[in-house]
């Protein structure tokens, strides 16, 4: 059964003593791969998920902050549209407002914050940190699309609460959950990522804002009907 | 991919024939395509999902390799439930009927197929993981929570799938050819307009039903 000759064969990694060696530190994203996402947007996949620890040092080096920036823009954006179009041209742009709205708005009290508690990083890489939050939940949803359209689609109408809004709302929910657990996972991955990990408790306060930040955000889009 | 795709539909619709036959041969007959539907349509809908989650769990596939694994993982499974067939269609054939509201040997039928695919499903899985991915994740809990993530999107929508084109065998009398084929959003006995209110049902029954 697993021998099958029509599955395609998967790269071997190195093994023993050269899978023991220390890893090398991950290079940050150059300008130019990007800015590649702009004719290629597939790989914003790549940078924003695939590779966490090369995001990860882009980060912690500062180096092309503004391509960054743009680029993790532009993903929260694009990428929340199609989900957000299940529900209707009129509500095209509510996805990116939620998660992308929710985190401009908490991201004055990180910067300010940290740099009242010593987190010494400069508004660009504190932003570039926060983007990572509604690109990677944009990513998230554009995953959920298909299947939120099916069961959107499925879901009778008399369902009411249990149906549609229900499967939005944990769909959501999820994305935002997945996005908080991958920044994490970026910025603790990288060993030299010091400053927010040594002050975890405003990272953690800070997250705690943005996510009720998302419900209040929420609820003033109307999601939860 | 094309003999891999052919291998599964043959042996989903070996499966979908054998529980099929506990209600009636229209059942078997239609099962032989709905039950073939009810996997690839899962694996179409979530296919995006599958590739982000590869990709947030560190996995070095392209989209197609994704579907490549996922696809073989379905065709295990399908497989192993095709194996499982014969022993299933003589149950199916001898179990006591439903009456009315009296399930007789239905709750325990659909207990074992239950069962029966939770089991082809890990054993699919483990093989999966071990053999093919392993190469691929460097972190073995990486591994396992991309086949728990991949496993939990599938079992989420196909539940709703299978809702929809749903009797595949079921509680009522014998099906007749001029049945429908899908029951859609029809409300089921106990009143369950989809899938997840039917699982809730199940755990808490409403008014009337044990």
């Amino acid at each position: 059964m697993t021998n099958d000759p029509t599955d395609p064969p998967t790269p071997p990694l190195p093994k023993t003593a050269a899978a023991n060696l220390p890893e090398p530190e991950a290079m940050p994203f150059a300008n130019g791969e990007l800015t590649a996402c702009l004719s290629r947007p597939h790989r914003m996949l790549d940078i924003v998920l695939g590779e966490r620890l090369r995001l990860a040092a882009n980060l912690r080096t500062g180096n092309n902050m503004a391509t960054l920036v743009a680029v993790l823009l532009l993903c929260s954006v694009v990428f929340a549209v199609p989900f957000a179009l299940i529900d209707g041209p009129s509500r095209v742009a509510h996805i990116a407002l939620l998660f992308l709205g929710s985190v401009l708005l908490c991201f004055p009290s990180l910067q300010v914050f940290g740099s009242y508690l010593g987190v010494r990083m400069h508004p660009a890489q504190n932003l570039a940190i926060a983007l990572v939050i509604p690109s990677a939940a944009a990513l998230f949803t554009f995953g959920f699309a298909p299947i939120y359209w099916f069961l959107d689609f499925t879901m009778p109408i008399e369902a009411g609460i249990q149906g549609s809004t229900a499967t939005r709302v944990v769909l959501l929910v999820f994305s935002l959950l997945l996005a908080l657990s991958h920044l994490n996972r970026c910025l603790f991955a990288d060993k030299n990522l010091k400053a927010l990990r040594e002050n975890w408790p405003l990272w953690v306060g800070w997250q705690v804002l943005l996510v009720f930040l998302t419900y209040r955000m929420a609820e003033t889009l109307d999601m939860f009907s | 991919m094309m003999r891999s795709l052919l291998s599964l539909t043959a042996s989903a619709a070996a499966y979908g024939f054998s529980i099929g036959i506990s209600n009636s041969w229209v059942y078997a007959m239609r099962n032989l395509v709905k039950f073939p539907v009810l996997i690839l349509s899962t694996a179409a809908i979530c296919a995006l999902l599958y590739h982000v989650l590869a990709r947030f769990l560190d996995a070095h596939f392209n989209f197609l390799q994704v579907q490549r694994l996922v696809l073989g993982i379905f065709r295990d499974i399908s497989r192993l439930l095709a194996a499982l067939s014969p022993a299933v269609c003589f149950l199916g054939v001898t179990m006591e009927r439903p009456n009315g509201r009296d399930l007789g040997g239905y709750p325990q039928f659909l207990l074992l197929n239950v069962f029966a695919i939770a089991i082809c499903g890990c054993l699919s899985v483990y093989l999966r993981s071990r053999d093919r991915i392993s190469n691929s994740i460097k972190m073995p809990k990486h591994r396992n929570l991309l086949i728990v993530c991949w496993m939990a999107a599938s079992l989420a929508v196909g539940g709703q799938v299978c809702w929809m084109i749903r009797p595949f065998f079921g509680t009522s009398g014998a099906g007749a050819w001029e049945t429908p084929w899908f029951s859609g959003t029809h409300p089921d006995k106990r009143g369950a307009s989809n899938f997840y209110i039917a699982v809730y049902y199940l755990i808490v029954p409403p008014d009337g039903w044990k």
